[in-house]
């Protein structure tokens, strides 16, 4: 029997919680945000060809795995990270690492996991969780959506971590081995805004930051008359709820990076970051208030001016808002 | 912005969010997703549940075996279902005619079974809505 003395904080992101959880245990105490922001989690990108339970896959972060990676990377952070092909040879190297006092980080399919809350068991593969202890057959886990600790069996735990379809996690584990007590945030800070400002206005392909806000906003005009009403409501629908994702409170991960913002420009010591925080959470307000009419439209409760050219025009306000911070940011040094 | 304070749907579980406002900054609290949340998510499975009820017509039409029933049911298409059993695609999209499922091996029925943590009896007569 192992349980180590891990300490359980919800987060608004699951993975970059993980981060801030895992290395709390190391006695490094980094927010949530902050790890957010070094690990560039901030994203978007609206992909067309690539179809999730039947409707465009859109994205408000980046891929799984890479804002622990980025993160750790930038601070000088000594970590692990193994895939497996043989189920069982993951659940082993997880009890002897284990065994050897470190929690680790999962990413899992959320489709068969017993304690979530049955309204979001789709088949969703980039949730991630931590691994603290064991008892017998049961692994005790803290996971950063859930209010408090849980548990999980064996069976159970194989079969999230080996969970198919899109972002299979084919058993990915994580775990930081060597933590210094003290690390110096600025530079991983700057550089992590340099990568995020690149990803949403500089890189020069149609689908992704705030040109790919914009496409899906031409997109979404013609819907209704491409679709149809049911389906252009279901596309809809996905947007939303890949903007919401668990725990965003409906700005697509826009105000924990405004958050970010915020903190590191006090750790920077420089205001006119500060002053980029509260457009940025202007952004997420306006993000969310697209998310409010467009469930109006979902519910069918929209009045006729709350059509999807309003909430198409609302999402270019959205672009245009977040390309004003990223232009700022990119300037960073 | 008002929102409309809706019933909530879901209770089960509370969740950290954060949020924003011009004078207080930025705060974080637990609760339960805010209800324009809950009516999308309810959304997606409305669109589940549609999506079953068509496919149980079909089968009981003759068209479709039981098999369609559990692929909706489970939300899995043809790729997801062929990694989650090992059989091509190409064999399962030949089990979904009736007369090609009526004939499988108890083998192949048990694979599909445990995959939809069913038993094999349910599996052969699924509970059509």
């Amino acid at each position: 029997m192992i349980e180590l003395n891990f300490e359980h904080r919800q987060a608004g992101h699951c993975e970059s919680g993980v981060t801030s959880n895992l290395l709390n245990y190391h006695k490094l105490s980094i927010s949530e945000p902050i790890l957010f922001g070094i690990g560039a989690g901030l994203f978007f990108s609206y992909l067309p060809f690539l179809k999730m339970q039947h409707a465009p896959l859109t994205s408000f972060r980046v891929w799984p795995g890479m804002v622990f990676d980025r993160a750790t990377k930038a601070l000088g952070i000594k970590t692990k990270i193994h895939r497996f092909r043989n189920p069982a040879d993951s659940m082993n190297k997880l009890d002897e690492v284990l065994a050897q006092g470190f929690p680790v980080g999962l990413q899992v399919g959320t489709f068969h996991l017993p304690f979530f809350p049955p309204e979001y068991r789709m088949h969703y593969n980039m949730h991630n969780m931590v691994v603290y202890g064991k008892k017998d057959n049961i692994y005790l886990i803290s996971d950063t959506v859930i209010e408090n600790k849980v548990e999980i069996s064996y069976d159970d735990l194989m079969r999230v971590r080996f969970a198919k379809g899109t972002f299979a996690p084919r058993g990915r584990m994580y775990y930081p081995y060597l933590v210094p007590s003290a690390v110096d945030l600025k530079p991983a800070i700057i550089k992590g805004m340099r990568k995020t400002a690149n990803n949403m206005v500089e890189v020069p392909f149609p689908l992704i930051g705030t040109k790919g806000i914009r496409f899906l906003a031409r997109q979404m005009r013609k819907w209704p008359q491409k679709l149809g009403d049911e389906k252009a409501s279901y596309y809809l629908g996905q947007v939303l709820r890949m903007e919401e994702e668990i725990g965003t409170a409906g700005a697509g991960f826009r105000f924990i990076y405004g958050a970010f913002l915020d903190e590191a420009g006090t750790i920077l010591k420089q205001d006119w970051i500060r002053e980029l925080a509260v457009e940025m959470g202007e952004a997420a307000n306006h993000w969310r208030k697209f998310s409010y009419y467009g469930s109006r439209n979902c519910k069918k409760r929209a009045k006729p001016e709350e059509s999807y050219d309003m909430l198409a025009d609302m999402l270019m306000e959205c672009a245009d808002m977040e390309e004003k911070v990223f232009l700022k940011l990119a300037k960073i040094r | 912005m008002t929102e409309e304070q809706d019933e909530l749907i879901y209770r089960n579980n509370r969740e950290l969010h954060y949020s924003f406002d011009p004078e207080k900054g930025y705060t974080r609290k637990v609760d339960y997703q805010y209800p324009g949340n809950q009516v999308i998510i309810q959304q997606g499975w409305d669109v589940v549940e549609s999506r079953i009820r068509d496919v149980s017509a079909r089968i009981k039409e003759g068209k479709l075996s039981p098999l369609a029933f559990y692929m909706e049911k489970n939300q899995m298409e043809l790729p997801m279902l062929s990694d989650y059993t090992g059989f091509m695609r190409w064999r399962i999209k030949r089990h979904l005619k009736p007369g090609v499922f009526s004939r499988l091996k108890p083998a192949t029925l048990t694979k599909y079974a445990s995959v939809f943590d069913v038993g094999v009896n349910e599996l052969l007569n699924p509970p059509l809505t």
